[in-house]
């Protein structure tokens, strides 16, 4: 399921703020492309906004199907999968039951074919993928942050998403956990899965994506390749700081 | 016209009823975050000490000592009012201080364990008749339009209107409303700000038992004193509070009014000589149809905005597990319970039969509230419309076994499809006061309608012949057949119980089990896996009406009658208790409960055995039911585990090595 996700005009309003103002961005597949921006931006809102848990004005297109106006499920089946800044996992589970539950939608027939033979369908691939199949049998509330976090994403992937939307994947992951995690995104956009990815480690962003989108103040501040932007004087002043510029300049550009 | 006005009028006394209690509620809700269906059973409390004060008694849980003369008007007032605030104090530090950090369905299951346990203290004092209530205000009445109204109602509607708008200014000027509003907003902000939340909840609750006493006292000798009336006033109480948004006292107060007067146009529409009738009298139970066409409007247009309460803490239910085995344990459990049948005396028999159809009830409450986190009060209503169809269609149209009893579980199913699809979007706990007031409803409008319902002494079903065989109590058996029931019938009973069990652990396993996990987990995430929330809670209610389907058509056959007694919501209510009391989230816990069930085995050895009454069961479940819910909600078949607040095994050295990684 390669589409393209494309997002124009999106506008949310909290009562009298403007929390988003006509942003618009679009992630192809086999892309990653990195949203940032100073705290409040408006980040998390735009992720809720286009998966329909925030209510928005503005068009959401996955592929040739129209999603603008659609429920939260119902964007999800077309296949936005997206991760959550808290994990979110479903606690009263084990992993293996996390990740089957968005794996696969059967129709009424197997639904009841399902329950007459009490079996339910696992897929482990994703957790070889990710390498968490260890963690498979564990009960999903008894995880550390960077495990939850992992099998979050290892969820959102498992209903092969067209296009994946992750909210600060590498929040509460050591810098050893935050560089796997970046080897494993690319692997899964090698896939050909297009990834927005929402974080706040630089390193990661700058390191990992194809194309980033700075937002602040809920609108676009600028949007390029990792070099472009850590170059960008208004970027710099709204977000990155001196210390950016410094960074790149002691480590590089992308690996 | 004159005679509609004057009907609305007197709908002022329970107008006023309702709107005291609805402001009640809405006193809880702001305080501790609750939506007490108790709150009408306080209001009986305080009205019953009343008649116990001005009879010369102390009504207290058990005892009922002598004071040496009636108390006068004004001290027994003031003192059964204060005795009504203890009681709301008592309710707060004993129930709702533990339920905190719980989620909102174990706080309204809470509000049922106190509902029961209050009713049950009045029957074990008072039996189940109505008292007449002794008056509080003067008497007297006016001319109005012809008719006379008497001073009284309009007295008590005008008090609580007062009330309303006194308890909208100190909410209002006073720092105690801003601080209990600050804490409503957002627990952990208040608590940084210097204010105790618990304290508030204290304050908040102790008012609603005050306020929900005195309305009790006042308006008592208007309406009835007895075990039922007063604490099911609750439902279209509720209705005002929830139109209200359990935020606005003002509203509060005038949409109770307006409830009192739609009942009242109900009840003069009824002496209009077009309105139907059934058996020569007009149809009962319209008002509380309308009831529950308000609750079901009130949900739809303002569902999604109702408040929710800022907790800092997540809440949650009792672990689910999956069940490992399925095939061995039933296999064990149908040898045993076969030759228990067999050779058991009839009256354990009889209880091992109850317990069977009552584990059966107890499985819709493990799917409904152990895997969704819903929680339904209409559940014996279901199982009374299929016991009912299996009557009616057996005695008008001579339909038996095997279509009477298919139609009666496929009618069951339909209502709760019908029951649940207005409030499909909003949270459980609105849910459940949806169902509450269907089944006040279905039993008043349903039940007790002489021409379709069950009449006074229940409507009689046929015993089921299937291929010339009886498979009902009273046929025949080769084995241990001298007294019913049949042991076949109990075979039966035994071979679909054994069905339904694993059916519900099936269904645990099953993919879509997975999916209403998710859903009781978190209905965000569950969304964003593609998952369709009300769909899931939809499949779950019609699964669960669907299992009381059936239990009301083994009951149905089991009684050989169909009694609205056996159907009622109190029935429902003792049901949620010992579910609870049992584990409500696993089908071992549906054993547990289908044991202590009223006429089951536990029942039998405890009356027949040991001489202990009946009557206490009520008491033993309310107490019972609170108890689980503040401190095992796992239940007893989950009692041997940790307490889910406890840190996972393995779970804390990962932590410590990232925060050394982090600081280093």
């Amino acid at each position: 399921m390669n589409q393209t996700l494309d997002v124009r005009g999106l506008t949310v309003r909290y009562g009298g703020v403007t929390a988003l103002d006509g942003v618009g961005l679009t992630v192809a597949p086999g892309e990653l492309v990195g949203l940032i921006g100073p705290n409040g931006a408006g980040k998390t809102t735009f992720i809720d906004a286009v998966c329909g848990f925030t209510r928005a004005t503005g068009t959401v297109r996955l592929g040739h199907r129209d999603l603008t106006g659609r429920r939260a499920y119902a964007r999800a089946r077309a296949g936005l999968g997206r991760s959550w800044q808290a994990a979110d996992l479903y606690a009263d589970l084990t992993v293996r039951e996390n990740l089957a539950v968005g794996a696969y939608r059967p129709d009424w027939r197997r639904t009841l074919a399902e329950v007459l033979r009490g079996r339910a369908r696992h897929d482990e691939r994703v957790a070889e993928l990710l390498g968490i199949e260890d963690l498979l049998d564990r009960p999903a509330d008894g995880l550390s942050a960077g495990q939850s976090k992992m099998v979050d994403l290892a969820r959102a992937l498992a209903a092969d998403p067209g296009v994946l939307l992750l909210d600060e994947p590498a929040a509460g992951l050591n810098t050893a956990e935050s560089r796997l995690l970046a080897t494993r995104l690319r692997t899964v956009v090698d896939t050909g899965t297009g990834v927005l990815l929402v974080d706040h480690d630089m390193a990661l962003v700058l390191g990992v994506c194809d194309r980033i989108v700075v937002l602040d103040f809920g609108r676009v501040l600028a949007e390029g390749t990792p070099r472009e932007i850590q170059d960008d004087d208004a970027v710099i002043a709204a977000y990155l700081g001196r210390t950016a510029r410094g960074d790149r300049r002691g480590k590089g550009d992308r690996p | 016209m004159d005679r509609l006005i004057l009907f609305i009028l007197l709908g002022a006394g329970p107008g006023a009823l309702y709107a005291g209690l609805a402001q009640s509620l809405v006193l809880t809700h702001r305080g501790a975050g609750v939506i007490n269906v108790g709150a009408g059973a306080m209001a009986m409390w305080g009205a019953y000490t009343f008649y116990g004060l001005r009879e010369g008694h102390l009504l207290l849980p058990l005892v009922y000592p002598g004071l040496g003369g009636p108390v006068p008007v004004v001290p027994a007032f003031l003192l059964a009012v204060a005795l009504s605030a203890l009681l709301g104090a008592l309710v707060d530090v004993a129930v709702l201080k533990w339920l905190r950090t719980s989620a909102p369905l174990a706080k309204l299951v809470a509000g049922v364990g106190l509902m029961l346990t209050v009713q049950a203290l009045v029957v074990l004092r008072f039996g189940g008749t109505g008292q007449t209530a002794p008056q509080v205000l003067a008497g007297g009445s006016v001319r109005i339009l012809g008719g006379a109204v008497p001073v009284v109602r309009l007295e008590v509607a005008g008090l609580a209107l007062a009330a309303g708008f006194a308890l909208a200014a100190a909410y209002r000027r006073t720092r105690f409303g801003l601080a209990t509003r600050a804490a409503q907003e957002n627990e952990a902000e208040a608590m940084m700000s210097g204010l105790s939340p618990r304290r508030l909840s204290l304050l908040n609750t102790t008012f609603a038992g005050a306020l929900a006493g005195a309305v009790g006292i006042l308006v008592a000798p208007m309406t009835q004193l007895d075990p039922t009336t007063l604490a099911l006033a609750v439902v279209p109480a509720l209705g005002a509070a929830l139109i209200a948004r359990f935020t606005s006292f003002t509203v509060a107060a005038a949409a109770g009014l307006g409830m009192g007067a739609l009942q009242a146009v109900a009840l003069y529409l009824q002496t209009l000589p077009w309105f139907p009738t059934s058996n020569g009298l007009p149809m009962p139970g319209l008002p509380d149809v309308l009831f529950f066409l308000v609750i079901a409007g009130a949900l739809m247009w303002r569902g999604t905005s109702l408040p929710d309460r800022g907790a800092h803490i997540e809440p949650r239910l009792p672990p689910a597990p999956a069940p490992r085995r399925v095939a061995r344990p039933t296999a064990i459990g149908v040898a045993v319970g076969a030759v228990a049948l067999l050779i058991l005396p009839f009256d354990l028999r009889q209880g091992l039969v109850n317990t069977l159809i009552a584990v059966i009830a107890c499985l819709s409450l493990v799917v409904l509230t152990g895997y969704v986190g819903q929680v339904s009060l209409a559940q014996f209503a279901f199982a009374g419309l299929s016991g009912l169809v299996v009557s009616k269609i057996g005695i008008d149209l001579g339909i038996g076994p095997p279509w009477a009893p298919l139609l009666g579980v496929a009618a069951a199913a339909v209502f709760g499809l019908v029951d649940v699809l207005p409030a499909m979007r909003v949270r459980g706990v609105h849910l459940a006061i949806l169902t509450l007031a269907a089944a006040v409803a279905l039993q008043n409008f349903g039940f007790h309608n002489p021409s379709w319902g069950a009449g006074g002494l229940g409507s009689p079903v046929s015993s089921p012949v299937l291929f010339g065989i009886d498979f009902g109590p009273s046929g025949s058996f080769p084995l241990n057949a001298a007294h019913p029931p049949s042991p076949l019938f109990g075979l039966v009973c035994l071979l679909v119980t054994a069905l339904c069990c694993v059916a519900v652990a099936n269904l645990r396993r099953s993919g879509l089990g997975q999916r209403m996990l998710a859903v009781r987990s978190g209905e965000r995430a569950a969304a964003a896996a593609g998952i369709s929330v009300p769909a899931v809670k939809v499949t779950a209610f019609v699964i669960s009406a669907f299992l009381m389907g059936v239990v009301g058509v083994l009951t149905a056959y089991n009684f050989g009658s169909v009694d609205p007694a056996n159907f009622g919501i109190v029935n429902t209510l003792v049901l949620i208790a010992l579910a609870y009391l049992g584990g409500i989230s696993v089908i071992k816990g549906a054993l547990i409960g289908g044991m202590l069930m009223s006429g089951g085995v536990a029942a039998t050895i405890m009356e027949d055995y040991l001489g202990l009454p009946a009557d206490y069961l009520l008491l033993f479940a309310g107490v019972s039911l609170i108890l689980t819910v503040t401190t095992t909600p796992g239940g007893i078949a989950l009692a041997h585990r940790k307490s889910r607040n406890g840190p996972p095994a393995g779970k804390e050295p990962g932590r410590i090595a990232a925060v050394a990684e982090a600081a280093g």
